[in-house]
């Protein structure tokens, strides 16, 4: 019953492993593609439950790893730090902001553009939940050729390295980044203003218009509470913008919005390839590289630990001639023609060994 | 007495139902168990000398009413096998080929089976059978000899040419399964002398053939000389007899070399084929067993072009 449970828990993670990161994919291709507003929001909130899912998750691990004082193993061994990773910091620092903030903000396009700021820190994060691809590997288990512990937890061992070592430079590039904005200097901060400044120079309707068609992304022009120039209407704005689609600037009695969109689609496409580039590493290490290092390792040892431990095992190990002179296709030689004709001789003049294993022997008298 | 046979068959009934066992030949679980025995004598001493076994009997003596009762457990299992084995592979139709003597082919066979029975009690012979039986169902001369004819090289010279065997490809699978059979008759005449150092290969010097010869013709009347003759001399090492009939050298391979064949066998990833494995560790234990390593040669390449 228990191992059902844990079983069914298993697999469950595994699915959420999988949705999680069509989730991820698809909110980076709404960002990138500009889809509408409602589509990018639902996708936000389903990222939530999913960061809210995973953090659970790593919690129940660490605490029954804890109860059980195998702590360190599990964070080390198992890769917990991975779970926590891919987990707490996104629900804390990502997701869960960005959900309060929308929730926050309500219908109204043009609001609470002060929070935005302190979001853009948070999008640092995102990067992190390419870890959460790591966790795929366990997927790979009923694979062919990834079947072996060995196989496994080597290209576990490669993925965790490459892919830890791209968040981190990542990480710690965007972080950087983003700790300027924090200041009130993003990168955008001296075009925006410049912007401002421009159209701070005579106030008619006719500089704003012109102003404000020099440079596409100037949503809104606003003097003393009074709109001079919108590109769109209302009804577009409120289908196709959300809370961190546009920044907001103030010079004098000027209010400035700009669409961020086209930013964010940048950002977006920056983190799909980083995403991609994960993705195609680990399916090449899976995919390529997990086949080659059974072939070349994990398999030859399993046949020759067969052959050394099994009476009856007699098989011969299959060496590739491009990699004959491999360490372990040296040793896989001396086994086929060493060790091998060797077993056969003395196990007819003197068996050692018996197909027949019985744990206890007394168990084969109970009830005789 | 009944009653120690009662205890014995029970304990060894419990053996036979171990999972490992499914699917072996009656003498394969036989040997399988023989081996148990004699492996873990240390560990199974102590409660089969208790009271509630053979108390006070010393290891070998229990061993014996072991092994005989086994031997009563197996064979209701293994007469309908060997008999399957004898309706369906043997025929005798390559007498045809070797004697004057025309249509007595049903009594050879039911002489030669009833021979068989009998060496079924000499435990050293019992044990060899279960290597020959196991090559015969599964069809290892057929298939070899079947690639040996289109090939034609030098399985098939020594067959046509040196041994110059007028008969069609199926009669000289015939001739390689009764051989086969006759085999392990070298255990019962005089073994002891004959044995080779080095353990339970049954390989003997060339000239206890014609010592032995007079015996088994007595027993096997009908048989034609030659094909006792080429029996015996398989078991003899091709290495010390250059000029071993071919049949015969064919018969020893199988004999040994497919014993350790197990229906739900599957290769492992990263191993050579079973037979091909077999074969080539037969192929460096050759001056040991006495095995014509040019033919083991060209058993090898079968193996390896048709991944058996």
């Amino acid at each position: 019953m228990e191992r059902e449970k844990g079983s069914f828990l298993e697999n469950l993670v595994m699915i959420m492993i999988v949705l999680v990161i069509i989730q991820t994919l698809l909110e980076d291709m709404c960002t990138l593609w500009m889809a509408d507003w409602a589509s990018r929001r639902i996708l936000v909130f389903t990222g939530v439950v999913f960061d809210l899912f995973f953090t659970i998750e790593f919690l129940l691990r660490f605490q029954s790893a804890v109860v059980r004082k195998k702590t360190f193993q599990y964070m080390v061994k198992q890769r917990g730090w991975v779970d926590f990773l891919a987990s707490v910091p996104l629900l804390v620092f990502h997701s869960g902001p960005s959900a309060f903030s929308i929730m926050s903000a309500g219908g109204p396009v043009f609001a609470a553009a002060g929070v935005l700021n302190v979001l853009k820190i948070i999008k640092a994060v995102r990067i992190a939940r390419v870890l959460r691809l790591l966790r795929v590997l366990k997927i790979f288990r009923q694979l062919k050729y990834a079947d072996s512990p060995m196989a496994q937890r080597h290209i576990a061992k490669i993925a965790t390295a490459m892919v830890s070592a791209v968040v981190a430079v990542v990480l710690i590039s965007q972080f950087a980044g983003s700790f300027s904005t924090v200041t009130g200097d993003s990168s955008m901060g001296p075009y925006h203003d410049g912007v401002a400044g421009l159209l701070a120079e005579d106030s008619s309707k006719l500089q704003a218009e012109d102003v404000a068609k020099k440079f596409p992304d100037i949503l809104v022009v606003k003097l003393n509470g009074n709109t001079l120039y919108t590109r769109y209407d209302n009804d577009y704005y409120r289908t196709q913008f959300g809370p961190l689609d546009y920044s907001y600037e103030t010079r004098e009695d000027y209010e400035v919005f700009f669409d961020l969109r086209w930013t964010n689609a940048l950002q977006a496409r920056t983190d799909l390839v980083y995403l991609l580039i994960i993705i195609g590493v680990i399916i090449v290490l899976v995919v390529y590289y997990s086949p080659h290092f059974a072939l070349t390792v994990t398999d030859p040892l399993h046949v020759m630990h067969r052959g050394m431990t099994e009476q009856h095992y007699n098989l011969e190990v299959k060496i590739l001639p491009k990699y004959a002179d491999d360490d372990v296709f040296r040793l896989a030689k001396a086994y086929n023609e060493g060790f091998l004709p060797m077993k056969g001789r003395m196990a007819e003049a003197a068996p050692l060994e018996n197909d027949i294993k019985i744990e206890k022997i007394e168990d084969l008298f109970k009830g005789l | 007495m009944a009653d120690q046979s009662v205890k014995a068959q029970a304990f060894l009934q419990r053996l036979l139902t171990n999972p490992v066992l499914d699917g072996l030949s009656s003498l394969q679980k036989e040997e399988q168990i023989l081996q148990f025995i004699q492996i873990n004598g240390e560990k199974l001493y102590p409660t089969l000398s208790s009271q509630a076994f053979f108390p006070g009997k010393p290891w070998e003596e229990i061993r014996h009413i072991l092994s005989v009762n086994l031997v009563d457990l197996i064979n209701p299992l293994l007469y309908p096998e060997l008999k399957h084995t004898f309706r369906t592979l043997i025929q005798m139709t390559f007498l045809d080929f070797i004697t004057q003597v025309k249509g007595a082919t049903d009594k050879v066979k039911e002489q030669l089976y009833e021979f068989v029975l009998a060496l079924m009690n000499v435990p050293l012979a019992r044990r060899e059978y279960s290597g020959v039986l196991t090559a015969l169902n599964h069809s290892a001369v057929d298939r070899y000899l079947d690639q040996v004819y289109s090939r034609r090289e030098y399985v098939y010279f020594e067959l046509t040419k040196v041994q110059r065997l007028k008969m069609s490809k199926e009669e000289v699978k015939q001739l390689v399964r009764v051989i086969m059979l006759l085999k392990p008759v070298v255990a019962q005449y005089g073994i002891h002398d004959a044995v080779q150092s080095g353990g339970s290969v049954l390989l003997v010097q060339p000239q206890f053939v014609e010592k032995a010869l007079d015996g088994l013709q007595n027993r096997l009347p009908l048989m034609p000389v030659t094909v006792l003759k080429e029996a015996l001399n398989s078991s003899t090492s091709f290495w010390e007899n250059r000029y071993l009939e071919a049949t015969g050298r064919i018969a020893a391979i199988f004999c040994t070399v497919l014993k350790n064949y197990r229906p739900d066998m599957k290769k492992d990833r990263g191993a050579e084929s079973a037979e091909k494995s077999w074969i080539n560790t037969a192929r460096r234990n050759a001056r040991y067993h006495g095995y014509d390593i040019k033919m083991l040669d060209e058993f090898y390449k079968i193996a390896a072009e048709n991944r058996w």
